[in-house]
């Protein structure tokens, strides 16, 4: 299994690239369109903000091979903001479309005294079961955040996290899932999910 | 919401892992274990987070052990919070750059407003600011120096600059296993988030610390080199348990 981890100087491809190897990938972390379309799976990151990561992405030509890589039918996987970008739009960055893989807009916190951002270990619950999230309802992930989604479709929510109530901590459909969290910060829990998307991958 | 995280403290000297006595370099403890080992054996124990801290770093005012700080991010899956010497925003950037997930800033972001700014402006909630006092008075440069000002209206200033949390730490009881310094600590989180650092002894002192509010965290080191507690005993502590 051939991943290509997306270098577009977002921050943690390090850490998500060496959780990946644990997990038992061959992983490439490549900066190069064409690699990624090539590969047999794909992995997003993400850290900081939604207009950034889509900046960044189109400087590259990887808006283009995400969208790709997506028609196409690869195993897709999307970590922390990468969650956002699928989305359509963001409040954090006004006027900048996301990717629209999945319908719907990215908010900030609404959680009255809570601290924003939202940053610790949270648990986790599955709401759609799925078989990249097997095994991890009822775990602790480690978020860092300020926004999350708000899918238009029910089913494209996959898990839930309550912080001054419940959001969107996981969503995905078809060949792609993404989550809030990130599991190459988040201990075994974090690596079994990275397991679980290479056997997921395998499957397809 | 899991609201308190404790955090092993890993110093580094040499390569090695060690702990200082109240900060001074002449009375140093080493320990056997290798940092790399040291940070996976404690996420293999359950930790949250590890607390690093470049002491070589800390003496030349610059970050010193980047490789091996590099080597531990890569070696753990949990978030690596580390500081020692961190005075300019390259430093911040460097350390970001070998996979530190927070980089605590202390002499250099105490003393100047300017630089406090605009690492606020650019980490936002990746910046900690480490506060370090000696009976209530604000300590710098390793420990070594004081600066006459008290913690407080510091604490003050710090909030007013959009910093997101603070490490507050008593110099006078770090290393010396004296019992964290609760009613300081109440202090300066009533002003914002703090994690508290310095002779935490065990379970009593994380069940009174958890219970403050705006204390979300404990750094621990000698209690659990020197064996006195276990990280499972504190952990479980820490989760109300």
């Amino acid at each position: 299994m051939n991943v290509a981890v997306i270098d577009y100087d977002a921050g943690n491809t390090l850490s998500v690239t060496r959780a990946l190897e644990k997990a038992g990938a061959r992983v490439r972390l490549t900066p190069d369109p064409e690699l990624v379309v090539a590969a047999d799976a794909v992995v997003l990151p993400g850290v900081g903000a939604f207009g950034d990561c889509v900046r960044k992405l189109k400087e590259r030509g990887m808006d283009e091979a995400c969208l790709a890589a997506y028609r196409v039918g690869k195993p897709f996987l999307g970590v922390c903001v990468a969650l956002q970008v699928f989305f359509e739009a963001s409040e954090e960055s006004s006027g900048v479309e996301g990717l629209g893989l999945l319908p719907g807009k990215v908010v900030r916190f609404d959680v009255g005294d809570l601290k924003v951002p939202h940053m610790g270990w949270n648990e986790f619950e599955v709401v759609r079961p799925h078989p990249v999230l097997d095994g991890l309802s009822g775990e602790a992930f480690y978020f860092v955040h300020s926004y999350h989604p708000v899918p238009e479709e029910d089913s494209d929510l996959l898990g839930e996290t309550d912080y001054g109530g419940p959001f969107c901590a996981a969503a995905g459909r078809e060949n792609l899932a993404a989550v809030q969290f990130h599991p190459e910060k988040s201990s075994r829990a974090g690596l079994r999910l990275y397991e679980n998307f290479l056997r997921w991958a395998r499957s397809l | 919401m899991r609201g308190f995280t404790v955090f092993p403290a890993i110093d580094l000297r040499n390569g090695r892992c060690v702990r200082l006595k109240q900060g001074d370099f002449s009375r140093q403890k080493e320990y056997d274990a290798d940092p790399i080992g040291r940070a996976q054996d404690w996420e293999r124990r359950g930790a949250h987070a590890v607390h690093v801290v470049d002491l070589d770093g800390a003496k030349e005012g610059r970050p010193v052990q980047l490789a091996l700080v590099r080597r531990m991010a890569e070696s753990v899956n949990i978030p690596l919070q580390v500081g020692g010497g961190v005075r300019t925003l390259e430093n911040t950037r460097a350390l970001r750059g070998v996979g530190a997930d927070r980089v605590v800033m202390g002499t250099a972001a105490v003393l100047n407003r300017e630089l406090r700014l605009r690492a606020v402006e650019e980490m936002g909630e990746a910046l900690i600011v480490a506060v370090d006092a000696r009976g209530g008075i604000v300590a710098t440069h390793g420990w070594q120096e004081e600066s006459g000002r008290h913690i407080l209206a510091l604490a003050k200033e710090l909030a007013e600059d959009g910093v997101r949390s603070v490490l507050y730490t008593d110099v006078a009881r770090d290393g010396m296993d004296a019992g964290a310094a609760l009613e300081s600590t109440a202090e300066v989180a009533r002003l914002l988030p703090t994690i508290a650092s310095g002779g935490v002894r065990g379970v009593d002192d994380i069940l009174a610390l958890s219970g403050i509010p705006g204390v979300f965290g404990a750094v621990v080191g000698t209690a659990l080199y020197e064996g006195r507690v276990t990280l499972e005993e504190l952990l479980k502590a820490a989760s109300g348990l």
